[in-house]
């Protein structure tokens, strides 16, 4: 049955295939001039179809929740082998060396997500995995000094209340629902955008860090605290 | 259905499908739980697979305006399918959390996730069945 | 700021459940009991909201709101007709009810999770309400996800089974909105653009290709599967039966019910009528297999014991019912289908809330163990009673009147099978029910020590009644919503004659 529908499709590569006109020129063609923002796909998604991608928070954040839900008791127990100090020198000093580079570069990924490939997600996703590799070779208590357990949630639900926010906030002053060029910031519309997008960028980041983080705790120490 | 043109004009859609009836084989067949999910990840990652590979035009470079390229779009990427897939893999993400979440509480009650096993303690559990 | 103008109603729906949810959490870390009342003061304004909406809409047009200002196509906007806002509405409705019901089944159930279940108890309705407002076909991916995720989770909270039912919904739901996306990635990549107008705009012109109807058969699946639409049900009556309560009740009524109105959607506005009847028989093939799950679904309904999975197996008929309305596709079918959203949302409702009261008040599971409670509970069990009579279909309840609709279209579309498919399953769903009714009022009741007579408390009672009373008023009313409501948000070439 698929294989008849492939008769029907576009050939591989082709510039002129339906998918690749149409809405797609738009994007490419007003990237700069509506967002002043070259990476496209950032515009896109922040943007022009922010709305998307603030669904995909919200899905995040479920996520979250739904580890919540099914995991936390009021049980004690003890934390697994994976969260406890490996204890040996070398990945010990290897993993506090590394963390900081990690988080800086994740934090330029973020930033940059307008110039280069990049993004809140890819950005909130490094400095998520910065932490559980604290967790995992630093062990679970040890690492909390980096990053508590407990902020997970709070920040994961902060990420998602600023993307709505911003969209909010745009609503209140007479546009529609995430229409950046309502922010009250006093900067042409095009710049109002590109800030509207940095701003939607690094909630999506929190969002993203605190729930992954959140999961992996919740997954690793079954839902009971230590 | 010209199988040629198929093959030649259109051969990543191919591999979609390939990894499409892997990831399928995996849910349906396998008896152990956690590779279901590991099936819905394969079943997910095909559908990701179709809609990037649509995505590609020769001589095409990444979407990120330069100056060589101007403001043609036929000089980048489709960028439309990629941003679409990043939430497509976020929600793959989250979905997979949600199943390991699902899967350790089930250990925790019934102590196996193995298909066969379950079915048997399930209906030594459940007399009305 | 300024002034509110009604195209910003739908948003305010979603950006309501969002920040209601968030609050809930929050409010909920503060204190536990925090928490319940954030939930019922967020879903009291949605209802208000909602109500709102439809009258602008029935008043004006449909609302569109176009998000971050880009118009369609190259933007996201929500399309909200009569139609849309009539299942807004009646999701709101359902959910106060659940959402008061919730308070003492909730603390008595599961306390522990309390803040967790009520903020994705928020979620779910997020994502419901969003896949029905919304006129974008990738945003209704992402709704469609998001109500899914939060009803895996909070169908895994009940029973020691319930994990296990709530897995294999999982892995199904999951295929089920894969194919969904991969079937829209089809009609993407043959028409360049994502807006469900959009996309109705240019398919006529590519009815030739063959990919059409891999895509629309995709689509139909994997929206099928969350409608539970037969031989898609697999998922549900395990899942129902093991859910907690509270869960049953907000979900049975509304998920597949949205996810119904989804495929009429989809198949009635993007594909269009034509497309769907000719190029591919859609309609029929609809229309038989939501007939044969009719039949066989009651069937199994009569075979249970267990008093919720009957309700369940019974819902599934329900649904069908739906189906075989959308599937036939002439004027009175469809009126009756959408009517029996309504009806049946409601319904459900009811019957699941006692089910729910039953269990925890009572501790009675078993159609056998329900002998002689309708004099031990008096009010629950005439809510019940009333409930029960609307799903065979007697008059005055609302029941009948999608039913009478229903059997109307049948009679149309000339095919006497299905005529006699519609009769039969309201005998059939007569069997169970009576039966039921007749243990409930006549038998003697075997005492329980442990569980108290009487009525259960007003939070649990309250909804109960009230669900009651609506389906013998819904059905009383019912000629001013097919006048006012249904008639004009349907297409022009599937109103009833003299609309």
């Amino acid at each position: 049955m698929l294989l008849a529908a492939g008769a029907g499709l576009p050939l591989y590569g082709d510039p002129t295939a339906p998918a690749s006109l149409h809405v797609s020129d738009d994007y490419v063609r007003g990237s700069m001039v509506d967002a002043h923002t070259p990476n496209i796909v950032t515009t896109m998604i922040a943007d022009y179809r922010g709305f998307d991608t603030l669904g995909e928070t919200m899905v995040v954040f479920s996520a979250g929740l739904a580890c919540m839900l099914l995991l936390r008791t009021p049980e004690r127990g003890r934390i697994p082998t994976l969260g406890r100090p490996k204890g040996n020198v070398i990945t010990d000093i290897v993993t506090r060396a590394m963390i900081p580079v990690i988080q800086l570069f994740a934090l330029y990924v973020v930033f940059h997500g307008h110039y280069s490939p990049g993004g809140g997600f890819q950005g909130g996703a490094l400095i998520a995995t910065t932490i559980l590799l604290a967790r995992m070779v630093l062990g679970f208590e040890h690492s909390q000094a980096l990053f508590p357990t407990a902020l997970g949630t709070p920040l994961g639900l902060a990420g998602v209340a600023i993307y709505a926010g911003v969209g909010f906030v745009a609503l209140l002053f007479g546009g529609n629902a995430l229409d950046y060029s309502y922010l009250p910031l006093g900067l042409p519309k095009d710049m109002l955008r590109n800030w509207g997008i940095l701003f939607v960028e690094i909630g999506v980041a929190f969002g993203v860090m605190g729930t992954l983080v959140s999961i992996f705790d919740d997954l690793l120490t079954g839902g009971r605290r230590a | 259905m010209d199988i040629t043109a198929l093959v030649t004009g259109r051969w990543p859609y191919l591999f979609t499908i390939v990894l499409l009836l892997i990831g399928l084989y995996g849910m349906l067949v396998k008896q152990n739980l956690m590779k279901k999910v590991f099936g819905l990840n394969i079943f997910q990652g095909a559908i990701i697979l179709f809609f990037i590979v649509h995505a590609y035009k020769h001589g095409a470079t990444v979407p990120v305006l330069d100056d060589i390229s101007g403001t043609d779009p036929a000089r980048y990427v489709n960028p439309i399918p990629h941003g679409l897939m990043l939430t497509a893999i976020v929600v793959s993400v989250a979905t997979t959390g949600v199943a390991l979440a699902l899967l350790i509480r089930i250990y925790r009650t019934f102590g196996t996730i193995d298909e066969k096993d379950l079915l048997v303690r399930l209906r030594d559990e459940d007399p009305q069945r | 700021m300024t002034p509110f103008p009604e195209s910003d109603l739908p948003i305010a729906i979603t950006m309501l459940l969002l920040f209601g949810a968030i609050l809930t959490i929050a409010a909920g870390l503060v204190r536990r009991s925090f928490a319940w009342p954030v939930v019922l003061l967020t879903l009291l304004v949605v209802l208000g909201d909602a109500i709102a909406m439809l009258l602008a809409i029935v008043r004006g047009g449909p609302l569109r709101h176009t998000l971050g200002g880009w118009a369609a196509p190259i933007g996201i906007e929500y399309v909200v007709d009569a139609l849309g806002a009539f299942v807004v509405v009646v999701i709101a409705a359902v959910s106060v009810a659940v959402t008061v019901y919730a308070r003492a089944a909730v603390r008595a159930e599961n306390p522990d999770q309390e803040v967790a279940f009520l903020g994705m108890m928020l979620t779910l309705l997020l994502g419901l309400t969003g896949m029905v407002l919304t006129g974008d076909l990738f945003n209704l991916y992402v709704f469609y996800e998001i109500s899914s995720l939060a009803g895996y989770a909070l169908l895994a909270i009940g029973d020691r089974k319930a994990p296990v039912a709530a897995f294999r919904y999982l892995i199904l739901g999951t295929t089920g909105a894969s194919f969904y996306l991969l079937g829209i990635g089809f009609l993407y990549v043959l028409t360049g653009s994502l807006n469900m107008a959009d996309v109705a705009r240019l398919l006529p012109t590519l009815h030739n290709n063959p990919a059409l109807p891999v895509a629309i058969a995709l689509v139909v699946a994997g929206v099928g599967l969350k409608t539970a639409l037969f031989p898609l049900h697999g998922w549900q009556p395990d899942a129902y039966t093991y859910a907690s309560s509270t869960t049953t009740a907000i979900i049975a009524p509304i998920m597949t019910k949205v996810s119904a109105f989804v495929l009429l959607r989809l198949l009635f506005f993007v594909f269009g009528v034509d497309l769907v009847t000719r190029l591919l028989p859609t309609g029929s093939i609809l229309a038989w297999l939501s007939a044969a799950g009719i039949v066989v679904t009651s069937g199994m309904a009569i075979a249970q014991r267990d008093v919720k999975r009957m309700l369940a197996y019974s819902s599934v008929a329900q649904v069908g019912y739906v189906g075989l309305g959308i599937g036939l596709a002439n004027p009175w079918a469809l009126t009756g289908a959408v009517l029996h959203i309504l009806n049946h949302a409601t319904m459900k409702c009811c019957l699941f809330l006692v089910a729910g009261s039953v269990a925890l008040h009572a501790r009675r599971r078993t159609v056998a163990e329900y002998a002689g409670l309708g004099r031990m509970m008096p009010w629950t069990f005439a809510s019940f009673t009333l409930a029960a009579v609307a799903m065979v279909g007697l008059p005055p309840t609302n029941g009948f009147f999608s039913k009478w609709y229903l059997l109307l279209g049948t009679i149309r579309s000339g095919s006497w099978p299905l005529v006699a498919v519609v009769g039969a399953s309201s005998l059939l769903t007569a069997v169970y029910f009576f039966r039921l009714l007749e243990s409930i009022y006549t038998a003697p009741a075997t005492a329980k020590p442990e569980a108290p007579a009487g009525d259960p408390e007003a939070a649990m009672l309250v909804p109960t009644i009230a669900l009651g009373v609506a389906v013998l008023v819904l059905g009383l009313c019912n000629s001013w919503f097919v006048t006012q409501v249904l008639q004009p948000a349907l297409p022009a070439a599937v109103r009833l004659p003299g609309s």
